[in-house]
């Protein structure tokens, strides 16, 4: 209860940070100063210069372009988890509603496609078709929503063997209202839980893809870019890596704590709700 | 139990075709090819190149002709490391990989049940609170950001292994790679391990052996651990081929030449029989790993046997 | 031995659940805790051995030794010495990956012993457990739910206990192997002057085995005497209601309202499944698996009509392909002497309306009762009735309409799942076991409700049920089915007192 309320509150901390504080800083991330290259953080020449995390070996402004970086990242993140969740749950809806010989090809194809090296699938589509920003998200939300397609499927699955799902019927209602009324909003609950655990696999998945210089194009940034060159001089001022690496690792882990906990609530919620009047075994 | 293995290999065959066939498709009709250099080449020198290679025939006979090879084992010579088949390429990359995740897999299995069981034991205490918080952090840390971290402090702050590459007749090299590598698998199996435990401890067969008066230790080991892996098993299929595939990253930042730095140098120079030969090899370990975890549930769990 | 509980009381998280609850076990006597689910029974019968979540207070004396207060190294010594216990669930009580040899041999070992396979054997034929030496080898999910409940015996059983805790030992089993196992339970607790704590919600079967029960009610006691008493002429209010609640086989016939024309009937009806895809199908394995064969009823306006079967006989797969909510593969279904389409549409929907087993299942978790209630009407009706009357007309209260359906009790769940299938005025009612998972009192005042109904609205009714029973009190005309097929159909007077099939033979026999 606290850890999700903390790590909510962490995440639209950082949110609104990556998209408010670049208005009031005195630099933006593509301009360079030519007079305050590689600045260290907090340093004096830093502090006067107005580079508050200090700059890169090409003097660009440090925060501002941590600060823009978490906006793609996290935009990017949020953009392909919408995409697998649409995907997903379409998929396992239809799934588990029709079910039979439907719902066996729906899910082979599933098995099949976590068979497929994804990462290498991804960086073949981002070879092929170019880096944009577009396909970034399109790619990783395409192999995103397998995990949601599968969990949809298994709770629709199981709300359609309730006896509800039959009254209905007999109330005359089809299906396509059925499925509306009474299917998605049973489902919402788990599907905004695994849509929250997306979310930081996504970021994980574009911060490596930018890692390996397969992301966003400069003078555009992303965290994984960020770290990436980071890495590269962190003998030199281990800042660079540190700070683009805390925000990206801070970013995650508040992610999966929220959508864990998140999780774990309706998965109690629900096992409370499907206690029947039968079972004396509880008490 | 043969019925699903079987199945299993059946399936397998049109997963990797469809693969190969995706895979291919997509490479050629990329814009760029191999051969786009800094100069241009004449187009008599690219014709000769094309048709030594082959490009010259249709995509359909390409296919074919490229599926007929790599049935015999055979995956075509290497477009940009000229002189090099990608056989070659393979056998160089290869152990390096799979003696890095191999490694990183033993030691986050490990690390992963020993926590998730210790964990249990201390359910509902400060310790179980702390080590599924630990887990979640080793599953939220992404390799690129662990591996500088550990390369900066242990290397080269304090000294004690290699920066980058292959020392030969040392091991020392191995141990900050697959350490990096094995902690997000560590912590996902823990969690799994711990929750599958949980699961197993509230069971009817848990509170049977309660009522007899069988210890804790003996409950957990006996009765509840076995069950409780299979969640994890079924993790680890996939997982396990993807220590491999993670291991780009890993190979990237400790410089070393495995199949992953292969792939991706191959990839972004249109090296096409060397991006499908990994891409091929990976597809099918995954599918080897996922036949291996089954064969395990029928170890865990007699009920799957007779499925 | 002698096992005595003084002022009991259990709490779970502060909360009082069983209060004050006392009594008094000897060796070789049997002593039943009944109750509806929630009076505490089960958790006044495992507390003091440490089984439950709760926290136990008062005294509970094992042989002169408190065992209230005792940690958990101290308990699990005396249950593994002095205790044997027996589960609900033989399907889950033992663990999946251990054969049966290795679970007898742990059982054993409660006392220090190694089994050899001949003890072994021994103790599963005791048991009435046939082929003992391939039950040794084989696993828990290679045995059907009365072998392993025979098995769990037989662990219980072990390390000759002096006191046997045995909760619902029976309840998750077929109706037909109820008897045999328990005669073999008391048989093995007389032999080895055993004392049986024995839980049950079953009065009847409470009568014929115990010696003395503890009627419990909320968590406290309701009454206290010998069995036969309590069931011949019961003290307590709650003992008197409860009594009169449970449909007996042997009570006075009901008198029924009168039956009219001929409203619905089923001609031929066959329903048969695909069974899941295989690649490799053994040969003698058919395709299909036939639920329903054959089958042909008819219903009168205001009649009710039971069909009785054990679980598999195609009872319900039948009632659903009626009620048009199943597959049907050949056969028809007549409106007064109309086809009913197999697709049914607003007017065929509206003449009949189901109601299912489990209250909580049958209401979608996230709606009102109100929006509840509504959905048959939207769809069906072009009047649209009060809520408030229909709620009215369950006995219900009106505040019920703006509540979810976690928020009620089983009975009330099933009223509102009734009220919704009434709001249509559907002249068939179809019950699928629309009783069974209720408690008896809760079921007896729905019971009540539908035979008020039939009444007023001549309303047909055809329910499904496994307790013949209730059919005897309820039903004009019963059909007894069998593995898909309708093994005997007859007015109520005649099909107790000749029952022709040995099926109905035995489903009579089981329900004394």
């Amino acid at each position: 209860m606290k850890m999700l309320k903390i790590s909510l509150g962490l995440v639209a901390f950082i949110a609104v940070c990556a998209l408010f504080l670049p208005f009031v800083l005195p630099w933006d991330y593509a301009t360079i100063d030519w007079d305050g290259v590689s600045l260290k953080i907090f340093s004096s020449e830093a502090l006067q210069r107005g580079h508050y995390w200090g700059s890169d070996d090409i003097g660009r402004d440090r925060l501002a372009r941590t600060l823009v970086g978490t906006h793609i990242t996290m935009s990017v993140a949020l953009a392909a988890a919408s995409v697998a969740m649409v995907i997903g749950i379409s998929w396992g809806v239809i799934a588990g509603w029709v079910g039979g010989r439907t719902d066996d090809v729906m899910m082979r194809i599933v098995d099949a496609l976590y068979a497929l090296p994804f990462m290498f699938i991804v960086i073949v589509l981002m070879v092929v078709f170019g880096r944009s920003i577009f396909l970034v998200f399109l790619g990783i939300g395409a192999v995103e929503w397998l995990t949601m397609a599968r969990v949809v499927r298994g709770e629709v699955k199981a709300i359609k063997s309730r006896s509800f799902i039959l009254a209905a019927k007999a109330s005359g209602a089809s299906s396509l209202s059925i499925i509306l009324r009474h299917i998605l909003p049973n489902i919402m609950g788990v599907a905004i839980a695994y849509l929250m655990l997306t979310v930081p696999q996504v970021v994980m998945v574009e911060s490596f893809l930018s890692f390996l210089g397969l992301g966003v194009q400069e003078p555009l940034t992303s965290l994984g870019i960020l770290v990436n060159e980071g890495a590269a001089q962190m003998e030199i001022d281990p800042a660079a890596l540190l700070l683009p690496g805390g925000v990206l690792v801070i970013l995650i882990i508040a992610l999966t704590i929220a959508g864990e906990r998140l999780r774990d609530r309706i998965n109690a919620g629900q096992s409370l709700q499907g206690q029947d009047s039968l079972g004396d075994r509880g008490i | 139990m043969l019925g699903l293995i079987t199945r299993r290999l059946l399936m397998a065959i049109p997963t990797l075709l469809a693969i190969i066939i995706i895979s291919f498709l997509l490479m050629r009709f990329a814009p760029g090819g191999p051969f786009d250099g800094e100069r241009p080449l004449s187009p008599q020198v690219r014709a000769a190149l094309e048709s030594a290679y082959g490009l010259d025939k249709s995509i359909a006979e390409q296919i074919i002709l490229y599926i007929g090879r790599m049935l015999q084992g055979d995956f075509g010579p290497s477009l940009v490391y000229r002189d090099f088949t990608v056989n070659e390429l393979i056998a160089q990359g290869l152990p390096i990989s799979l003696l890095i995740g191999g490694l990183a897999l033993v030691l986050a299995s490990m690390i992963g049940i020993s926590g998730g069981l210790w964990a249990a034991t201390k359910a509902g205490q400060a310790a179980d609170e702390v080590l599924m918080l630990i887990a979640t952090l080793l599953t939220a840390l992404p390799t690129f950001v662990t591996g500088p971290i550990l390369v900066l402090t242990f290397a080269m702050v304090l000294g004690w292994f290699p920066v980058s590459g292959v020392e030969e007749g040392s091991v020392l090299w191995l141990v900050l790679p697959v350490i990096a590598l094995s902690l997000p698998v560590a912590g996902a199996v823990m969690k799994l391990v711990r929750a599958g435990l949980a699961t197993q401890l509230s069971q009817d067969h848990l509170r049977s052996a309660r009522a007899r008066g069988l210890p804790l230790m003996k409950r957990l080991f006996r009765h509840a651990l076995r069950p409780a892996l299979v969640p994890a098993a079924s993790y680890l299929g996939p997982a396990a081929a993807g220590l491999l595939t993670g291991a780009v990253v890993i190979e990237t930042i400790f410089g070393l030449p495995g199949l992953g730095r292969y792939f991706v140098q191959g990839a972004l120079n249109r090296d096409y029989p060397l991006v499908l030969g990994v891409v091929t090899l990976y597809a099918g370990l995954i599918i080897l790993f996922n036949l291996l975890a089954d064969i395990i549930y029928g170890w865990l769990d007699p009920r799957m046997r007779d499925q | 031995m002698t096992y005595q509980l003084e002022d009991m009381s259990v709490e779970i998280d502060g909360k009082r659940l069983v209060a004050g609850v006392s009594f008094h076990l000897k060796s070789g006597k049997i002593l039943a805790l009944a109750g509806a689910s929630g009076s505490g029974k089960t958790l006044s019968c495992l507390t003091p051995f440490g089984l439950s979540s709760g926290k136990a207070m008062g005294s509970a004396m094992l042989d002169g030794k408190q065992l209230i207060g005792l940690d958990e190294v101290a308990l699990s010594r005396i249950r593994a010495r002095d205790i044997g216990f027996i589960f609900q669930q033989p399907l889950t009580a033992l663990t999946p990956h251990m054969n049966i040899a290795a679970h007898l041999k742990e059982a054993y070992a409660q006392k220090g012993q190694t089994p050899d396979h001949k003890q072994m054997i021994v103790a599963l034929e005791r048991v009435g457990l046939s082929h003992p030496t391939d039950k040794l080898r084989q696993y828990p999910h290679q045995l059907s739910g009365g072998e392993r409940q025979r098995i769990c015996i037989a662990m219980g059983i072990a390390h000759t206990p002096k006191l046997l805790v045995a909760d619902e030992p029976t309840s998750a089993l077929d109706a037909g192997l109820r008897h045999d196992i328990m005669d073999m339970l008391v048989q093995i607790c007389r032999e080895d002057n055993m004392a049986m704590l024995l839980v049950s919600h079953d009065l009847a079967s409470i009568d014929r085995y115990a010696d003395d029960v503890i009627l419990l009610q909320d968590g406290h006691i309701e009454e206290a005497a010998p069995a036969q008493q309590l069931m011949q002429k019961p003290q307590s209010d709650y003992g008197k209601r409860l009594i009169a609640a449970a449909p007996q086989i042997d009570e006075a016939l009901y008198a029924l309202p009168d039956v009219g024309d001929s409203l619905l009937a089923a001609k031929n009806v066959s329903v048969c499944f695909a069974r899941p895809f295989q690649i490799w199908r053994k040969k003698d394995q058919p395709r299909f698996i036939q639920a329903v064969r054959n089958v042909s009823i008819d219903i009168a306006c205001g009649e009710t009509l039971a069909i009785v079967g054990g679980s598999g006989s195609g009872k319900s797969t039948l009632a659903r392909a009626i009620a048009g909510l199943g597959p049907m593969n050949e056969g028809n279904i007549y409106w007064q002497d109309r086809i009913l389409p197999k697709k049914r549409g607003r007017i065929e929907r509206a003449l009949m309306q189901p109601v299912f087993q489990d209250p909580m299942a049958s209401l979608d978790p996230k709606w009102c009762v109100s929006d509840i209630i509504a959905e048959p009407q939207k769809w069906l009706s072009d009047s649209v009735k009060d809520c408030t009357y229909l709620l009215e007309e369950m006995e219900l209260d009106a505040e019920l309409a703006d509540r979810l359906p976690h928020q009620l009790s089983g009975g009330q769940a099933q009223r509102v799942a009734l009220a919704r299938a009434l709001s249509v005025n559907p002249q068939l009612l179809i019950l699928d076991e629309a009783t069974s998972a209720l408690d008896p009192l809760a079921a007896y005042a729905i019971v009540e409700i539908l035979s008020q109904l039939q009444r007023k609205y001549k309303l047909a009714i055809m329910m499904v049920t496994h307790d013949m029973a209730l059919a005897r009190r309820m039903a004009h005309h019963i059909g007894v089915m069998h593995q898909g097929e309708l093994v005997e159909y007859g007015p109520r007077e005649t099909m107790f007192t000749q029952p022709k099939h040995p099926i109905t033979q035995s489903l009579i026999a089981n329900s004394v």
